[in-house]
């Protein structure tokens, strides 16, 4: 199984304040990563290094180091702007741009110098909208407003969104729990699809849904990751008391 | 227990209905107030709109008239009203300054009717019939005379809007105000608009949260409550004592508006940026646009229908505004219409300001007539910053 990206002893600090301790952590490619453990247990910091949106907080650190293809991506001779075109994000409340759903799909490939032609530009919004399961509802009115749209529409807007720009890896920031149920399994379904293209790491509050999409889980507690493995082994028989108790729902 | 709970039941429902009928109260208040106001301006100043003038047909007009153009006119009526007339003064003093160029102008191209405008103090006779008009008894007979023969017309006041001021009020108009007033906005909105909107935006989305950055913040509002007769000191020891721009101009009156208008521009233009959820920006950054990519592609768009209301509405402020401009010299007599930003110019407020301190009758209704044109505009401006924000109203997810 090939490594996508490595995470080595990672801390991160708010100010005075650690919210990571030491986590390391591999990714494997084309596969699903799942993130769980309590709120406020480190999941979605830990998530946001993968892209270094964590750079956008004031006072926020971050030591250790993560690789992407075995490249760190906290070197200071890399670029944000281009390691954000690899590795995409889908955030926790669908937030489209109030533009039209074709331009909201077509804004990455734009900025990324993607498309010489009109023609490229509309075959690669088609495609990813294609890919997101969105273009049998929308392909009549490509041109209305994006926030036109159903929660899980904008939140499979995103997703076209994001992986129009051919990311290699697509960091989910608990992308169905501003969603109806009927919206989640569509969501999930889209996740198993594409994982078949791209590596996908997922921060859920659903022990369900982590079993359901991930073929990896990961379980965080107090800035510490205290458990990894195949998703099976973590939920049926976890080593650690800690996740025992997480996901029997002791605690949570 | 029960009976408690019921009475502090009544008491809060009657706490309610006192609040609402206060609020009611003071909303009518109000409207009553905003009422009171614009019906007396309408009252006074309708008469602004409207001026007569005597309409003789070609026919009536008898051959070899006196080369004297004033001499001519008297001849005309003299002859119309076939009565014969004591004082050639008493003829002249109810026409206009102009009468004599007017009938030049027609004898020179005679085509319908000649039309001669009625003096300020006939026209004020017409209008409100006053028991202490400045027109003896014999001009009132005469105008009385010319009435009962029915050519005195009443017509829509065309030279309120085509002229600059003048010494006579049935000459006036605002058109050269109006033009000064255009030219001092745009030039107080072309020097306030960049500098405030890039200010708003280094503040909010560029520079680092800082000791420094609160200080610049603070005293942006600060600047905001200044009187607006300080700026107008500022601009005539700064731009025409020290720079040596020409006084009275639209280039310095802009000049002066702008540093009025900047910081409630760029509190506008803050808050609008603002209102842009970071969802959106992180959504931005997360596409791998850069930090000027996010600002410009996303937030900046996304607030311009704020910027744009922020604008409008602080145009209107600065349409009104008439104090630092007398200090800077924009109170001059202007007839002319200005040609540019570095021509002596009025504005219509200091027109306004201007007219009402004149002692003529006529004056008062000008006054008010120009105050009405001002408040059209402004609720033109008020309206427009209304549909912008409401076409253009974002819904974020």
């Amino acid at each position: 199984m090939d490594k996508k990206m490595e995470a080595h002893a990672v801390s991160v600090f708010y100010g005075q304040t650690q919210a990571l301790y030491d986590i390391s952590l591999t990714i494997p490619a084309r596969h699903v990563t799942a993130l769980i453990g309590p709120s406020g247990c480190g999941k979605s910091t830990f998530l946001r290094c993968l892209n270094r949106m964590n750079d956008v907080v004031e006072d926020c650190v971050v030591r250790g180091s993560i690789l992407l293809d075995g490249q760190n991506i906290y070197a200071p001779s890399v670029d944000t702007v281009m390691l954000r075109a690899r590795v995409g994000m889908v955030f926790q409340k669908p937030n489209p741009f109030p533009k039209s759903i074709f331009d909201n799909v077509a804004y990455g490939p734009r900025i990324h110098g993607m498309a010489k032609t009109k023609a490229d530009l509309e075959e690669i919004v088609v495609e990813s909208l294609k890919r997101a399961g969105l273009w049998q509802e929308v392909k009549d009115r490509l041109h209305t407003e994006g926030t036109s749209l159903s929660g899980g529409q904008q939140q499979r807007l995103c997703i076209a969104r994001s992986i129009a720009i051919s990311p290699e890896v697509i960091l989910m920031d608990e992308p169905c729990s501003a969603l109806d149920p009927i919206a989640t399994a569509k969501i999930e379904e889209l996740i198993d699809d594409l994982k078949a293209n791209y590596t996908i790491i997922i921060v859920t509050h659903s022990m369900q849904q982590a079993a359901r999409v991930s073929q990896t889980t990961a379980f965080f507690h107090m800035g510490k990751m205290i458990e990894v493995g195949p998703t099976d082994v973590l939920f049926t028989n976890p080593k650690n008391e800690r996740t025992q108790g997480y996901i029997t729902g002791r605690f949570g | 227990m029960i009976d408690h709970k019921n009475r502090s039941f009544r008491r809060r429902h009657w706490r309610d209905r006192v609040f609402r009928r206060v609020a009611v109260g003071c909303v009518g208040f109000a409207l009553l107030a905003l009422l009171t106001l614009l019906s007396s301006l309408i009252a006074q100043g309708w008469g602004a709109f409207v001026s007569y003038s005597v309409e003789i047909q070609a026919q009536d007009i008898p051959p070899n008239l006196p080369s004297s153009d004033r001499a001519a006119v008297v001849a005309i009526i003299t002859s119309f009203l076939q009565t014969p007339v004591t004082s050639k003064q008493d003829v002249i003093r109810l026409f206009g300054a102009d009468a004599g160029s007017q009938l030049v102008a027609w004898l020179k191209q005679p085509q319908g009717p000649l039309r001669l405008r009625l003096s300020d103090d006939a026209d004020m006779v017409l209008k409100h019939s006053y028991q202490d008009s400045p027109l003896k008894p014999e001009q009132r007979k005469i105008l009385n005379d010319l009435r009962d023969l029915g050519v005195v017309r009443q017509h829509f006041n065309i030279t309120f809007f085509t002229s600059g001021d003048s010494r006579e009020p049935e000459l006036v108009g605002i058109y050269s105000a109006l033009v000064g007033s255009l030219l001092t906005l745009a030039t107080a909105f072309v020097m306030a608009f960049p500098i405030g909107v890039m200010t708003a935006i280094y503040l909010t989305e560029y520079a680092k949260p800082s000791a420094w950055r609160t200080w610049v913040e603070i005293n942006i509002n600060n600047l905001a409550a200044v009187p607006s007769i300080v700026f107008g000191l500022l601009g005539l020891s700064l731009f025409i004592q020290f720079l040596g721009w020409p006084r009275s101009t639209p280039l310095v009156g802009g000049a002066v508006l702008a540093l009025i208008i900047l910081p409630t521009l760029v509190i506008a233009t803050t808050a609008a940026l603002k209102s842009v959820p970071t969802s959106i920006r992180m959504a931005a950054l997360a596409m791998g646009a850069s930090k000027t990519q996010m600002v410009f592609h996303h937030v900046v768009p996304y607030s311009i229908p704020g910027i744009m209301t922020g604008s409008i509405l602080s145009m209107a402020h600065i349409l009104g505004e008439t104090a630092p401009l007398l200090l800077i010299g924009m109170v001059a007599f202007i007839v002319d219409v200005p040609g540019g930003i570095t021509e002596a110019a009025t504005t219509l407020p200091v027109q306004i300001f201007l007219w009402s301190e004149s002692p003529e009758r006529a004056f008062a209704e000008k006054t008010a007539g120009a105050i009405l044109v001002l408040l059209v505009f402004l609720l033109i401006m008020n309206a427009v910053a209304i549909v912008l924000r409401h076409r253009h109203q974002k819904t974020w997810s």
